[in-house]
């Protein structure tokens, strides 16, 4: 398969990898963008064949990510803020549309950490590797996380009675 | 690695299911093949990949900086990554600052909620629920003082022609004096959509949404002064936000607030005191200040709670006017103790070139302010006609307009430089009309603009971006930039006081 093939099979769900990571579609799709052209530029770099693809793509596509989130935390005008609302794009069932309205509501410091470790199953070693932060960092934010999003999950369960 | 419970298992199942359902809604062949300089699908056999030093698998993504401060290391408190902002741009502070934290923490103790009814309660609000639980947990001084009961209820309500004010809250200690508000009876936010692909025919997506709710402090104690705020938040209890000032030049101060709420105006007066947070802080003066190639930082003092290290900082520079993308390892100030580097745990509040920073409370033999680097804006007067590829050198850069779009009155304009060290972006956008006629765009207090400018590793390249609304009846055929960010090398030093 060529580069544009295999991108497409994968593209879907890197997308919404992106927008997880970022909370809109604005900056998702610069990642994307940025990550679809990095990837073509590298294709040679690929190892392990086309079943290694999606892996290497998101992985390039996480660093995108991460470097438009480090951008964001300096530079991000405040003239913009309202234009960056969580994107709440719908899922496959409500159970998975709910799940993502509740992670898209956490930060920026938050979100990319229950992503790589609940979407993504990475271990907590290897998120503080992906976001270059320490693995205490790492256990703190997903235990906040955590605790912010079973109280939503509650206020959810207690609106749908 | 700890199991997973009930819980984290839905959390992970429901996030996968949802990511697994993702249709591309992207053209990437087509963007990447223009990126590229291909030409379009089928015209060539395509054989990606070139030689480039870029990313391997198995490379680490931690640089030799990050290394410094290494998890485990009971040296370090490990302090937080936290964002750093440019103190050129006063009103981008806040957001980062903990401004909504403190305004959700504020908000609490008005409510006259203890934390474990209050917790219960903000549970049940979907949008402020998370932001104020964090907030409180991230600030290291916000925590302290809701921890010591130090945060300050002052009530005030405004009712006219249907909008509701509620002063819910002040905080007031040596690093902020913020204001926590709510605004109830405004009209709703439009809800609108980030940058969209554009296609033939199709109309922009970038735009900025109106902001219905304006505020500012606008004199302490009768003396006028700048505030800075971030849109405020939608709430179940209405619009809920912040707005700052420096802190309190005495131990109590009343604070003018004036408001806007569509096109109708407030004001209001509260009272500020932090006569009970500087009873556990301790304030040295320094005044020392240093001058490198035209930019002047002055370290005015050093406040010491118990919690956090915090520097008083006076920038006098050329301002640039635009945003910054600084790498966090080499060019961000940094706290140094005994040879341990100590990121800033708050952002630093800038009004009138003068910011506090704050930073973990460390002690050492030895304790140093070091600001790496500094940018300074130069004049300059650099046109591109409005053909995307123009190009135009910029102090000995080439600046390409990578590209020009528009949708009435908004424009976005987009230019790509190589990334180097002559030249870090260009701000001071005027659009010249076919009459030769020059008029400023997105100026500072003339109305919105978004803008970003960040380099992009992979290819080595600047990516700029500003985006506003045209003048009334303004026909560009030209757009000009007349200042440029120029990086100056440090560092300057500071010993501080303890």
């Amino acid at each position: 398969m060529t580069y544009f093939e295999l991108l497409r099979a994968h593209q879907g769900y890197l997308e919404r990898i992106a927008l997880a990571m970022l909370g809109n579609r604005a900056d998702a799709e610069d990642a994307m963008q940025e990550a679809a052209l990095a990837g073509y530029q590298h294709f040679d770099q690929l190892r392990g064949g086309e079943a290694a693809f999606g892996a290497w793509l998101r992985r390039i596509l996480i660093r995108q990510c991460r470097r438009i989130l480090d951008g964001r935390r300096r530079t991000f005008p405040v003239d913009d803020l309202a234009a960056y609302i969580p994107d709440l794009a719908p899922g496959p069932d409500v159970e998975a549309t709910a799940t993502w309205e509740m992670v898209a509501r956490l930060s920026d410091h938050l979100r990319p950490v229950v992503v790589l470790r609940y979407m993504l199953d990475m271990s907590q070693q290897e998120i503080a590797e992906e976001l270059a932060i320490p693995v205490g960092t790492v256990k703190s934010r997903l235990g906040k996380a955590l605790a912010l999003l079973r109280k939503m999950g509650e206020a959810q369960r207690r609106e749908a009675r | 690695m700890m199991p997973r419970d009930d819980f984290e298992s839905r959390l992970g199942q429901g996030l996968k299911r949802w990511a697994q359902a993702g249709e591309p809604t992207l053209d990437l062949e087509a963007l990447v093949r223009e990126r590229a300089g291909l030409g379009p699908a089928g015209a060539e056999s395509v054989q990606p990949g070139k030689p480039q030093p870029s990313l391997q698998p198995g490379e680490p993504l931690l640089s030799p900086q990050a290394e410094l401060l290494q998890p485990g290391d009971t040296r370090v408190p490990v302090p937080q990554p936290n964002p750093t902002v440019d103190p050129r741009s006063p009103r981008r502070w806040l957001r980062w600052a903990g401004g909504i934290t403190t305004a959700a923490a504020a908000l609490a103790l008005a409510l006259g909620l203890s934390f474990p009814t209050w917790a219960g309660a903000v549970a049940g609000w979907p949008l402020i629920g998370p932001v104020v639980t964090e907030i409180i947990m991230d600030d290291a001084g916000m925590k302290w003082a809701y921890e010591m009961g130090l945060m300050q209820g002052s009530v005030a309500e405004l009712s006219e022609d249907g909008v509701t004010i509620r002063i819910l809250g002040v905080v007031a200690d040596s690093r902020r004096t913020t204001v926590l508000y709510q605004v109830q009876g405004a009209p709703p936010v439009p809800k609108e959509q980030g940058k969209q692909p554009i296609q033939a025919g199709q109309d922009l997506g970038f735009h900025r949404p109106t902001q219905q709710v304006e505020v500012m402090i606008t004199a302490v104690d009768g003396q006028g002064g700048m505030s800075s705020s971030a849109p405020p938040e939608e709430t179940p209890l209405g619009l809920v936000g912040t707005v700052s000032t420096l802190p309190l030049p005495g131990a109590k101060a009343e604070l003018e607030l004036q408001f806007r709420v569509d096109e109708k105006r407030f004001t209001l007066t509260v009272p500020a005191s932090r006569a009970e947070t500087d009873r556990y802080s301790r304030e040295v003066a320094v005044n020392q200040s240093q001058e490198i190639d035209g930019i002047t930082y002055t370290v005015e003092s050093v406040t010491y709670t118990p919690v956090e290290s915090i520097v008083r900082l006076r920038l006098e520079a050329p301002s640039f006017y635009g945003p910054i993308q600084r790498d966090p390892e080499t060019e961000v100030l940094y706290l140094e103790a005994d040879g341990v580097r100590y990121r800033t745990t708050g952002g630093g509040s800038g009004v009138d070139n003068v910011f506090l920073y704050a930073f973990p409370r460390v002690k050492g033999s030895s304790l140093h302010l070091v600001v790496p680097l500094e940018v300074k804006g130069v004049d300059i007067d650099a046109l591109w006609p409005l053909q995307k590829g123009a190009v135009t050198e910029v102090l000995g850069v080439p600046v390409t307009l990578a590209s020009y779009q528009r949708q009435n009155r908004v424009v976005q304009f987009e230019w790509e430089s190589p990334d180097r060290d002559e030249m870090w972006g260009v701000s001071g956008i005027e659009v010249i009309d076919r009459e030769g006629r020059a008029y400023e765009i997105g100026a500072a207090g003339s109305g919105w603009s978004g803008e970003s400018n960040y380099v992009n590793p992979e290819t080595n390249t600047r990516h700029r971006r500003f985006e506003t609304e045209l003048p009334e009846g303004v026909e560009p055929v030209a757009v000009r930039a007349t200042r440029a960010a120029v990086p100056v090398e440090g560092p300057w030093v500071f010993e501080l006081p303890q």
